[in-house]
C-alpha cells in the first residue's frame, strides 16, 4: 500500500510498504478516506519528540482520520464493527487494565508505550493513518453517521469539551477554533479568540470576538472587554510559554484555565494569582471518552467542523500539504490528506 | 403624590395602586391599595410584565402555611426601578426578579444556597420569598430587595425579563444533573419550566433532547426538542437517557424519570414543590443496581438566573413563544381562568399592570 513514511527527522517519502496485518480479535483494518494534519504531526515529522514519538524510524504518522472498516476481528465483529462500518479514529487506546484505564482515564494509561500489554497511541509511536490502510483497536474507533463526510469526520478527534460564561480561546489554530466552537455549542454567552494573522479572520467569520496579539497587550484587552474582571474560562491551545502565562492572567477570580497545547519548554506563571484568586488549572491530554458526545454535535451541524477545512491534498502530494499547513498558506487551518 | 426626578421627564408615583389581592384562601380580587414605601435595601419597581404560575394556585388554595392573607401574589415579573436609595440600582434601570432572598448570614446562605435559607419566612432577618412570604409582582408597583434584582440585557424585553426566575430554575436543574455536551437528555413536563429546560438543554450542547408531555401543550412545543413523546408512550424510553429532568410534579412522572435513566445515569426531580405527592411503585434496585444519581432540584440558587438571562440575550432560548395569552391586570379573573383551565393549551399568561 501507499503510505507516508518518516525515515529520519525532516525526512519523509510517500512509499510502497507492506499492508498491515494480521488483524487481531479486537481490531479492525480500515481503508483510510481522510486524514487531517495536526500541529503535533508537524512536530513529529520535525523530530521534536524523537525517541518518544516516534520511538524509531521508519514510521507512519497520522491520528486524526476517518475511513471504512474492511476487515474485523471476531470480537470487533461482535461489537458491531462489521466490514462496511464508517468510523472516525482517535489516537489513544489504553491497556484497559491499569488504574488509570479502569477509572476511564485511558489517555494516561500507566502502561503507556507497552504494546505487548495492549497499549497503543496511533500516529505517535504506533503506526498511524497516513496510509491507504490502518489497523486500530475498536477502543480507538467510533461509528459515524451515514451523512457525515469523511473529511469532516477526520476532525472528531480534535473537538474537545469546555463550558463557561465568557470564554477565551488562546490560539487561533484548528484546536483553538474548535474549543471556541465547542464553548459556543455548550452555551457560553461570549467567546473571544486570541490569536494572530489570517487565521483570526476565520475566527471573525465564525462569529467570534477576536483579539490580535500583535496589537499590543492581549491580556489587558481581554480584561478591558470583560469589565476589568477577566473571563470565566480560558483554554490555551497555543502551548507557548507566553500563551500559558497569558491564559492564566486573562481569567477572573475563581476562574478556570485548561491547557491543550503541548508546551516544549517550561513556562513561568504567576503563582500568587493562582493562590490568591483560587484559579483552577486543568491539563488536557488529547481526549478521553468524548468522541461519542462530539459525533452527534458535528453530525447535526452545531459544531461546524467543515468550516475549518481549508485545503485538500492527495497523499502523494503530502510535502505540499505539510508546507501549506506549516507556513499557513492562504490562512491554512485544517489540511486534509486523502490516501 | 410623590415625585422624583431622573434624566428626562419627572416621574410621578401615585400614592395608591391596583394589585391582585388574595383576600383569603380561594378569594381573589383586583383592589386599590397604598403603593409600597421605599425601604432600606430595596428598590421600588414599576411592574411592566407579570405572569401567573401554577404555584399561585397552591398559594390561593391556602397550601403555603407561610403566606399571610390578604396577600399580593406574583413571582414572575420584570419592570423598571422608580425609587432607589443607591446608585448601584439607578432609577430607570430595567430589571428582572428572582424570588428567593436569603438572610445572608445562615450556613446555607453562606454557601450560596439561599434558596434553602434557615431563616425562611422570617422577614426581620432579611429573608424574603417574593410573592410567597412577601408581596409580589401582580401589581402596578412592587417593593423588591435589591439582592433579587437582575439588570435586563438590552436585547431582553420586559415580557422576556419576566422569565428571569423561571430560566434560573430550569438552568439549575440541568446543572444539578451535570449535563455534558452530546448527551441524551429527556425532559418530562411540557409546562413553562419544562419547556425552558428543554431549550436550555440544547443551548448547553445536549446531543439529543426528548420532551415527554401530553395534550395541547406538547403539540405546541413540538419543534423545541429533537423528539416529543406522549407520556402514555414513555415506556419506550426506558433505560435510554444519560440525564432525565422532571418538571411535571406527579408521582407517575417521577417513576417514569427513574425508569428512563440509563445505568449510571442521573435523574433530577424538580416538579413536586408542594407537599403531598408520594412516590411508590419504584423498584429500588433500579436505582441501586443502576448506580443512579437521583437528585432533587429546588428553585434557583447561586445567582444562576443571571446566566439564564445571558443565554436569553443570546437568543439561545425563546420564551416569547411560551407566552400564549395577554391580559391587562384589571381583568385578572379572566387571565386566571385561562391559565388554570389550560384554555387553548395555555402555557404562560402575561399580565400588563
Amino acid at each position: 500500500m501507499q503510505a507516508l513514511v518518516l525515515t529520519a527527522p525532516h525526512q519523509f517519502e510517500v512509499a510502497d510498504v507492506t499492508k498491515p496485518g494480521p488483524v487481531r480479535e479486537n481490531e479492525v483494518l480500515c481503508r483510510v478516506k481522510a486524514i487531517a494534519i495536526c500541529g503535533t504531526d508537524a512536530e513529529i515529522i520535525e523530530g521534536t519528540f524523537q525517541g518518544r514519538w516516534p520511538k524509531a524510524y521508519p514510521f507512519i504518522p497520522g491520528h486524526e482520520w476517518s475511513g471504512e472498516v474492511l476487515e474485523a476481528g471476531k470480537v470487533a465483529c461482535e461489537f458491531g464493527f462489521a466490514p462496511g462500518t464508517r468510523v472516525a479514529g482517535t489516537s489513544h487506546s489504553g491497556c484497559g487494565y491499569c488504574r488509570m484505564c479502569r477509572t476511564g482515564r485511558y489517555n494516561l494509561c500507566l502502561n503507556y508505550g507497552r504494546e505487548e500489554l495492549g497499549h497503543r497511541q496511533y500516529g505517535h509511536y504506533t503506526q498511524g493513518a497516513y496510509a491507504e490502510y490502518v489497523i486500530q483497536t475498536i477502543k480507538s474507533v467510533f461509528r459515524i453517521p451515514d451523512g457525515m463526510p469523511y473529511d469532516v469526520a477526520a476532525l472528531c478527534d480534535t473537538a474537545s469539551i469546555a463550558l463557561g460564561d465568557v470564554f477565551v480561546a488562546v490560539g487561533s489554530g484548528g484546536m483553538g477554533l474548535l474549543t471556541a466552537i465547542c464553548a459556543k455549542t455548550l452555551g457560553a454567552a461570549r467567546v473571544i479568540v486570541v490569536g494572530g494573522g489570517k487565521r483570526l479572520d476565520r475566527a471573525q467569520a465564525l462569529g467570534f470576538e477576536t483579539v490580535d496579539y500583535h496589537d499590543g497587550d492581549a491580556v489587558a484587552t481581554v480584561r478591558e472587554r470583560t469589565g476589568g474582571l477577566g473571563a470565566d474560562v480560558a483554554v490555551d491551545s497555543a502551548g507557548t510559554k507566553d500563551s500559558v502565562r497569558q491564559s492564566i492572567q486573562m481569567v477572573r477570580k475563581g476562574g478556570r484555565v485548561a491547557f491543550t497545547g503541548i508546551p516544549k519548554e517550561p513556562a513561568t506563571i504567576d503563582f500568587q494569582k493562582i493562590v490568591l484568586e483560587e484559579i483552577d488549572l486543568y491539563g488536557v491530554r488529547a481526549n478521553r471518552n468524548t468522541m461519542e458526545e462530539v459525533i452527534p454535535l458535528i453530525a447535526d451541524g452545531r459544531i461546524p467542523a467543515a468550516k475549518l477545512i481549508t485545503h485538500h491534498f492527495k497523499l502523494p502530494q503530502f510535502g505540499e500539504a505539510l508546507r501549506t499547513f506549516n507556513e499557513r498558506v492562504d490562512g491554512a487551518l485544517k489540511v486534509i490528506v486523502e490516501p | 403624590m410623590r415625585t422624583m426626578l431622573r434624566r428626562g421627564p419627572a416621574l410621578v408615583i401615585p400614592t395608591t395602586m391596583r394589585a391582585v389581592v388574595f383576600r383569603a384562601p380561594n378569594e381573589v380580587a383586583v383592589d386599590n391599595m397604598p403603593t409600597p414605601q421605599l425601604e432600606a435595601g430595596h428598590a421600588l419597581v414599576r411592574v411592566r410584565a407579570s405572569m401567573v404560575c401554577a404555584t399561585d394556585q397552591k398559594i390561593l388554595a391556602g397550601k403555603f402555611p407561610m403566606t399571610r392573607f390578604p396577600h399580593v401574589p406574583g413571582h414572575e415579573f420584570a419592570g423598571e426601578i422608580v425609587l432607589s436609595e443607591t446608585g448601584d440600582w439607578p432609577v430607570g434601570a430595567r430589571v428582572g426578579v428572582e424570588v428567593h432572598v436569603g438572610c445572608g448570614t445562615c450556613d446555607r446562605c453562606r454557601e450560596g444556597m439561599y434558596t434553602l435559607c434557615l431563616n425562611y419566612g422570617k422577614r426581620e432577618t432579611g429573608h424574603a420569598h417574593i410573592g410567597f412570604t412577601t408581596p409580589g409582582g401582580l401589581a402596578e408597583y412592587a417593593l423588591v430587595p435589591v439582592a433579587a434584582l437582575h439588570v435586563l440585557p438590552d436585547a431582553v424585553s420586559f415580557e422576556e425579563g419576566a422569565w428571569t426566575d423561571n430560566l434560573g430554575v430550569a438552568l439549575w436543574s440541568l446543572e444539578r444533573g451535570r449535563l455534558a455536551g452530546g448527551e441524551h437528555v429527556v425532559l418530562i413536563g411540557s409546562g413553562a419550566i419544562g419547556l425552558c429546560a428543554t431549550q436550555l438543554a440544547r443551548a448547553l450542547g445536549a446531543g439529543r433532547v426528548t420532551l415527554v408531555g401530553r395534550g395541547e401543550r406538547l403539540k405546541r412545543a413540538k419543534d423545541l426538542a429533537d423528539e416529543v413523546v406522549d407520556s402514555a408512550e414513555a415506556a419506550r424510553l426506558t433505560g435510554t437517557a444519560d440525564l432525565v429532568v422532571e418538571f411535571a410534579g406527579t408521582a407517575e412522572a417521577a417513576r417514569q424519570a427513574i425508569a428512563m435513566a440509563r445505568r449510571g445515569g442521573r435523574v433530577v426531580l424538580g416538579g413536586s414543590t408542594g407537599a403531598g405527592v408520594e412516590l411508590s411503585g419504584v423498584d429500588l434496585s433500579t436505582i441501586v443496581r443502576g448506580n443512579l444519581d437521583v437528585l432533587g432540584s429546588l428553585a434557583n440558587p447561586k445567582g444562576v438566573s443571571s446566566r439564564g438571562l445571558a443565554l436569553l440575550a443570546q437568543k439561545k432560548v425563546d420564551v416569547a413563544r411560551l407566552i400564549t395569552h395577554r391580559f391587562p391586570l384589571v381583568v385578572f379573573e379572566e387571565a386566571w381562568r385561562t391559565f388554570t383551565e389550560r384554555r387553548e393549551g395555555a402555557i404562560r399568561v402575561m399580565l400588563q399592570p
